[in-house]
Order: C-alpha cells, then sequence, then structure tokens
C-alpha cells in the first residue's frame, strides 16, 4: 500500500516537466541509497521511504539540489524517531545478532556519543623525576652571613 | 617508597661476584695490553706506541665483558635456579592471589594493524589457556597520525572484541597530543588508569608472550615486593630473510647462556630493554617521569632511549630491577635486514649517546652508570676500532720496514687469546644445546654445524660494516643530526643490486681504497687486515646475500620455534590470516567510509569526544576545510587535515549530512564511486 502511495506521489504534486521528474526521482534515489547503507530490513526502508515521500509531496519544491537536501535531513529525522521507538520499545534489549545495526543518532544531537573504548579514568598527576648533575666538587653550605645584632 | 636502609642479601652477593668479574675482566685485559705493548718494535716513538695500546685496551675490556658473560652464564645454567626471581618454567603454574588485574600495554605508531593485533589476540588466547586471563586486562595505546591507520585500528579492534567475544577485557585509547613518543604514551596510560592496576606488563608491537610466561611475572611480582620491574629474555622469531633468520638462531643458541651470565652479575640491578617487561605500576609512575634534557648540545632534548634510564631511576629510588633470565615465552620480530638493523640502530645509537647526561645525574647505582656506559660504547667502540685500525695503517704507511706484529710467544698468546674471548662462547650455546638434547630442534648435528659456521663467517664479514656505519651514526649525532623515530620496517627482505650499490657502495670503495693501499705500502699488515678489508669490500653483495628469503623448510638456521612452536606463535599465525582477510583491513580509503557509510560514521562517532569550546577562529578555519572538502572531495585535504576533521565531533556530523546532500554529480564523482 505505502509503495503504491510512494509511487504515485510525482502525480499528486502534479510535476509539470520531466526535468522535475527527474530531480523528484534523483532525490528519492538518495534517499533510499542512505537507507540502505543502514542496513535496514528491506520491509522497514521501503516504509520509511514511502512516509519520507509522503512528507514532501506537499513541499512544492522542484530544484534538484534542494529536494535531495529535503529528503536526507527528512531520512536522518525519520531514522532518529525509528530508533527512539526502538529504544521506548520494551523488548528493544533482545536483539539478536541478525537485528539491524543500531541507527545513528541525529546529526545535532548534544548527547555524550562516546563508547567505552576502556576503564574510566582515574586521572594522577605525575611528577617528572629530577635528573640534577651530580657534583665532584664539595657542596658549598648555603649559611646565611650571620647577622649583627646591636 | 623509601631507600631501603641495610643491604638486602642479594646485594652482599652482587658485589661479591662484581668484584669477581671485574677483577678477571682486568686482569685478562691487563694480560692482552701487556703482551701487545711488550711486543711492540722499540724503534716505534712512544706516542704511536700510546695510540696502538690505549684503543686495543678499552676494546679487549668489551670483548672479555661479553666473554665472561658467557661464561658466567653457563656456570648458572649448570648450577641452576640460584637467586632466581620467577618461578622455573618446569614448575606448575602459580595459582595468583591478587584481585586487581594487570595491564598489558601494547604502544603502537601507525603499526601493520593485522599483525599487532593477530598477536595481542594470540596472547589473550595463550591467557586464556592458562585459566588466569581475568587476572589481566589489555590496552591498545595508539599514538597513530595516519587518519587511515587510525580508522583502521578503530576498525579492527570491534572486529577483535567481537572475535574474542569480549569488549571489557580490551580496551582502545588514541592519544590526541603525541608528546615524548613511546615513554610518553604509557605515561598517559599511567596517568588515565594507572591507578587500577598495581603491575603493567609493557609489549612492542611485535612483541609476543606466552600466558605461562605472564602469569608467572605476575607472581613473582606478588611474592616479590620490593621488585619494580621484571624483564623477560627476548626470543627473536618470525621472518625469513637469511639476515633474520642468522638473528633468530643466534639469539636462540646463544641467548640463554648470555641471559643466564648477566643475571649472574646484574642481579637486582638489571637493564630494562623497553618491552616484553613487567612493572610495578606505582613504583614507576612515582619515579619513571623523564624530563626532558636541555637543548643546549647535541645530545639535549627528549630522552629517546627511555627503557635504560627508567630502570636507572627506578634503581635510585630503591626499587629492584630483575632479568627473568631463564623464562623462554617471550618473543620479539627481528629486522628483517642489515640495512633495516641499521636504520634501528641510527636511532638507537641518538638514544644511547644521550644517556652520557644521564650517567652523570645524582644518585644513579654504580652498575646503572656502568650500564648506561655500556650501550654508549655498544655504539662508540665502533669509531675507537675503526681509529685504531687507521692507526695501525698509518704506522703500515709511515714506518714499512717496521713488523708491527712480529709473531713472538707473546703476540701468539695474544692471538689465541683474543681468538677464545671472540669465538669459545659459542661451544657454550652447542653444551646447552646437547645438555638439553634440543640439537634436533635446531635441525640435527649436521644442519646445527652448518649454522654456527655459516652464522660465523657472515658476522666476521659484517662486523667490519656495522663498524663504518656505527662510526658514521657516532659522527652525525655529534655533530646534532636527528634521527627520526618513525615506525619501524617489521618485514620484507630482497634487496636490489642498484639499491645496495646506493647503500653500501661508499663502504665497498673505502674497502678497495684502504685494502689497495696497504697491498702496497705493507702487504704484511694488508695480510692482518684482510678479515676487515674483506668485509668492507664485499658490503654490497653481502647486503643483498642476507637480505634474501630463504624457505622455511630450509634447514640452515633453523631454531626450536620452527620445529615446535609454542601455541602463541601458532595462534599468531592464524590470527594473523584471519584478520587480513577481515574487511576492516581492506585498502579502502577508511575516512570516505566514515564520511560517507552511515554505521562507519556512527561508530568513529562514539569514539571521540564531544568539544563544544571550540575557538570561533578555529572553526571558522575548519569551515573553510569543509568547504574545500565538499568542493572538491577526500583527495582535496592532507593527511593532517583529515585528522582534524575525524577529532572534531561538529564537523564529522555536519560533514556527514552535507555530503549526502551534495548534488548527483560531486556526490558520485568524490564520493560513493570511492566508497
Amino acid at each position: 500500500m505505502t509503495e503504491q502511495l510512494a509511487q504515485t506521489l510525482p502525480n499528486v504534486v502534479q510535476m509539470g516537466s520531466s526535468s522535475s521528474m527527474d530531480a523528484w526521482t534523483q532525490a528519492k534515489k538518495r534517499a533510499n541509497d542512505y537507507l540502505k547503507l543502514h542496513k535496514l530490513p528491506d520491509a522497514e526502508r521501503e516504509q520509511l521511504l514511502s512516509r519520507i515521500t509522503l512528507k514532501l509531496a506537499h513541499a512544492n519544491v522542484f530544484n534538484e539540489p534542494k529536494l535531495i537536501q529535503l529528503f536526507i535531513s527528512t531520512a536522518q529525522e525519520e531514522l532518529a524517531l525509528l530508533q527512539a521507538n526502538a529504544q521506548d520499545s520494551p523488548c528493544h534489549c533482545k536483539q539478536t545478532e541478525t537485528a539491524p545495526a543500531p541507527l545513528p543518532e541525529p546529526p545535532n544531537n548534544k548527547t555524550e556519543l562516546r563508547a567505552q573504548t576502556g576503564p574510566r579514568f582515574e586521572r594522577s598527576s605525575i611528577r617528572v623525576a629530577p635528573l640534577q648533575a651530580i657534583s665532584l666538587l664539595p657542596q658549598r653550605s648555603r649559611q646565611r652571613p650571620a647577622r649583627h645584632s646591636h | 617508597m623509601h631507600r631501603h636502609s641495610g643491604r638486602r642479601p642479594w646485594q652482599i652477593t652482587a658485589f661479591q661476584r662484581r668484584v669477581a668479574f671485574f677483577s678477571v675482566i682486568t686482569l685478562l685485559t691487563g694480560l692482552a695490553t701487556f703482551w701487545l705493548g711488550a711486543n711492540l718494535p722499540p724503534e716505534l716513538p712512544f706516542l704511536w706506541q700510546a695510540l696502538v695500546v690505549t684503543p686495543f685496551a678499552v676494546l679487549f675490556f668489551w670483548l672479555a665483558l661479553g666473554f665472561m658473560t658467557a661464561s658466567a652464564g653457563l656456570w648458572v645454567l649448570n648450577r641452576g635456579g640460584l637467586n632466581r626471581i620467577a618461578s622455573s618454567p618446569s614448575t606448575p603454574l602459580p595459582p595468583l592471589q591478587s584481585l586487581e588485574t594487570t595491564a598489558v600495554l601494547l604502544p603502537i605508531y601507525n603499526e601493520d594493524i593485522a599483525y599487532v593485533y593477530a598477536g595481542l589476540q594470540a596472547i589473550y588466547q595463550s591467557l586464556e589457556k592458562t585459566g588466569h586471563l581475568q587476572h589481566f586486562e589489555f590496552y591498545i595505546l595508539s599514538d597513530s597520525d595516519d587518519a587511515s591507520n587510525w580508522l583502521r585500528e578503530e576498525a579492527a579492534w570491534t572486529a577483535l572484541c567481537r572475535e574474542v567475544g569480549s569488549s571489557e577485557r580490551i580496551h582502545y585509547r588514541r592519544r590526541k597530543h603525541r608528546t615524548k613518543k613511546k615513554s610518553g604514551n604509557v605515561m598517559d596510560f599511567c596517568r588515565r588508569w594507572g591507578r587500577r592496576h598495581p603491575y603493567m606488563v609493557v609489549l612492542d608491537a611485535d612483541s609476543l608472550m606466552t600466558g605461562d610466561t605472564l602469569v608467572r611475572l605476575v607472581d613473582a611480582m606478588d611474592c616479590n615486593e620490593r621488585v619494580g620491574l621484571i624483564q623477560t629474555p627476548l626470543y627473536t622469531v618470525g621472518l625469513d630473510t637469511l639476515y633474520a633468520r642468522g638473528q633468530q638462531f643466534v639469539n636462540r643458541l646463544y641467548g640463554p647462556v648470555f641471559f643466564a651470565g648477566l643475571h649472574w652479575w646484574w642481579l637486582g640491578e638489571s637493564q630494562y630493554w623497553g618491552h616484553n617487561v613487567i612493572i610495578r605500576t606505582q613504583a614507576f609512575m612515582a619515579h619513571c617521569h623523564l624530563p626532558k634534557l636541555e637543548e643546549s648540545g647535541a645530545l639535549g632534548g627528549e630522552i629517546l632511549s627511555h627503557d635504560f634510564v627508567e630502570a636507572a631511576l627506578l634503581s635510585r629510588a630503591g626499587w629492584e630491577t630483575w632479568l627473568a633470565y631463564d623464562l623462554e615465552g617471550s618473543y620479539e620480530r627481528p629486522p628483517p635486514t642489515l640495512t633495516d638493523a641499521l636504520k634501528r640502530d641510527r636511532r638507537w645509537c641518538q638514544g644511547n649517546l644521550q644517556h652520557w647526561h644521564i650517567i652523570w645525574s645524582h644518585g644513579i647505582s654504580n652498575l646503572h652508570r656502568f650500564l648506561l656506559l655500556g650501550g654508549i660504547m655498544s655504539y662508540v667502540s665502533s669509531p675507537i676500532w675503526l681509529g685504531w685500525l687507521l692507526i695501525l695503517t698509518a704506522i703500515a704507511v709511515f714506518y714499512p720496514h717496521l713488523t708491527l706484529i712480529p709473531l713472538t710467544t707473546g703476540n701468539t698468546a695474544l692471538l689465541a687469546l683474543t681468538i677464545i674471548l671472540l669465538f669459545f662462547y659459542k661451544t657454550f650455546g652447542l653444551v646447552q644445546a646437547a645438555r638439553k638434547h634440543s640439537i634436533r630442534k635446531f635441525g640435527g648435528v649436521f644442519a646445527l654445524t652448518a649454522s654456527v659456521l655459516t652464522e660465523t663467517l657472515l658476522s666476521m664479514v659484517t662486523a667490519p660494516v656495522r663498524m663504518m656505519y656505527y662510526s658514521k651514526f657516532v659522527v652525525q649525532v655529534l655533530r646534532g643530526k636527528k634521527a627520526v623515530w618513525g615506525t619501524q620496517q617489521r618485514t620484507g627482505g630482497g634487496l636490489a643490486w642498484d639499491d645496495a650499490a646506493r647503500e653500501y657502495g661508499w663502504v665497498s670503495l673505502a674497502g678497495l681504497g684502504w685494502g689497495g693501499l696497504l697491498l702496497l705500502v705493507n702487504p704484511m699488515t694488508f695480510l692482518w687486515m684482510s678479515p676487515v678489508l674483506a668485509g668492507l669490500i664485499l658490503a654490497v653483495p653481502l647486503a643483498i646475500l642476507t637480505s634474501i628469503q630463504t624457505g622455511a623448510q630450509n634447514p640452515l638456521f633453523r631454531t626450536p620455534e620452527e620445529v615446535e612452536p609454542d601455541f602463541v606463535l601458532q595462534a599468531f599465525e592464524e590470527n594473523h590470516a584471519r584478520m587480513l582477510a577481515n574487511p576492516c583491513m581492506s585498502t579502502r580509503d577508511l575516512f570516505t567510509r566514515v564520511i560517507v557509510d552511515p554505521l562507519a560514521f556512527r561508530q568513529h562517532m562514539t569514539y571521540i569526544p564531544q568539544r563544544s569550546n571550540v575557538p570561533e577562529g578555529t572553526r571558522h578555519q575548519r569551515e573553510e576545510l569543509v568547504k574545500r572538502l565538499l568542493e572538491r572531495g577526500p583527495g582535496a585535504i592532507s593527511n593532517s587535515e583529515r585528522l582534524v576533521i575525524l577529532e572534531d565531533a561538529d564537523m564529522l556530523c555536519q560533514l556527514h549530512t552535507r555530503v549526502w546532500q551534495l548534488p548527483e554529480a560531486q556526490f558520485h564523482e568524490h564520493w560513493m564511486s570511492k566508497l
């Protein structure tokens, strides 16, 4: 159903020329390539793509670069939404080895992304070893000159 | 820890041994020098006599030191287990009591990732086999400054963790600010995680250690609270060029005798050879952070050969440093060719000469001062030898009527003594091989004999080549020419004639000129010097010959590790083959992949910190960089610019999205087609 809807969308937006049509196809293809690299199951990817296409159907944009930008940013938003839903889902921890790889965070997310590639730091300060040269001459005693008390 | 008051029993033993040891060396040197001096022609002026005798005495001292070390080693190996620090490898593995883990550190710098990770995995598996894996954690400490290497290391780390089924035990850290090379890398680990681990085992990129050896080292540290460091004997394995196999054979046959001998007179004041060592972390942190030497003069700046200095500093602070002379499961790779060995020696020469400043530092023990001097002498002895030969040549030219070395009884005795000191230790290795019934593992009697003879001949002819190079290195270092401390060449071979001629031609020409002069002026001296001259003249073909690959089945230079490899060596070979086939080792540009592929991008993002305080000016510069990248593709920016982008999370996020939003032609040409 969604597939069908996505395929009929160019009609919905009533594109006037073949170049606009090409732009639309090109942008959609780019979004599809982008989604493919996330290694989502095919059905899920197609569903996402249809949703994106539907969202942009009323955007009234016919310029190719602008359309590509819109498709990619919408794809990223959708992916972020998908991931948020997956994290909310009570069974998201039961991923098997065949489960799709984790999705990327939305690009503007400022949360701490850093993975644990090592244990937590326990900072220590370390003093540099002194390497003064030995002196073969007898050390002069550093006595202050005696003060004369009056 | 403070300096312990009172002398420990081993210190009394060490003192007695050193007195005896150096007395014999001095006696031998005195005797040889006397024989030489007494037999010089009386017509030779005193100054020339002094110029002949003095360098000879210095060189003979170090020759006698080597021989005496081997003799002591033979004695130790036959008496067995005296003053050992670690449990004997023939005894059952001790249980480990400590609840804290020992950190196994692998500092790397733009290394062959498949090789390095395969080695680490082999060590992991070997420890797993001992049942003591839970007592260890592994740290890959990267200093790599090549963007592709960095990304490959990250990807390989993930693959490695997946392969062994744990990311809890293997950690990866890349240092952004790379100060003080390897010693700075290790100290950075100490600063971050030093408190977590009572001991750390420092490896080199080509190190392999068996689980058995690691467990014995930890047990030795647990049992000896005054010990700050235990060095393991290093055995070279794994290469198949003639040069490398020769080194592996020598190391395996004569190594045990020398290691035992060094242990005999070092005892608790052992040297540290940079890797395959266990160190008490707190002692190291408290006393071994190296200062920068004053920049004045050719030997200033960062301390390059840090290991000897760190052992001396530990010792100064009252910690014992030992050599576990009979632990055998500790391996490294030799340089593949003579050229690679010389390149490494150029760096080591600079590092060792710097130690002249350390020798005169306060509080360093006398033995460590002597060991630091020994490191210097391993290079400075070459110009001394060269100078001595030039003096003999000058005498031959200016006093052609004099017979410099007449065949008197004294000179015959001197010649016999020199030959004994030079070659007799080789029989010690053979005795040991026979005693341990391991002649078969060296390829049998015939192969072993052929190997010893070939190696003796090779070492005789390569020694003058080394002399020339070391002399050149010493002069270069003293003139302030710095060595480049890059990644070491760990594989390869097959030197071409024109390359060899370019590299060694000057040595051959010097030999030809020198030999021609002596032949014309003083044929007798020419005959005496012919072994040295032959080595010089044959430098070019020698370099080619030693770089050829030999078959693994070749019985020449066979070692026990080739006949019956330990589990860790076998596991390494299997892991290496598997790692090479892993997609993360692909030669594709991983930078493009990280920018384009959302999963690779996401993966990389997890490794870098989020920084929000990038100054405005820097931010502006980086935006220019991104602009250039988007317009002209990944080929338009340099390695260092790639590093800047890969370290900036905000910039990466921006770039990832903007690349995907590029017009079709640009996107395909610069990015998608290269993915």
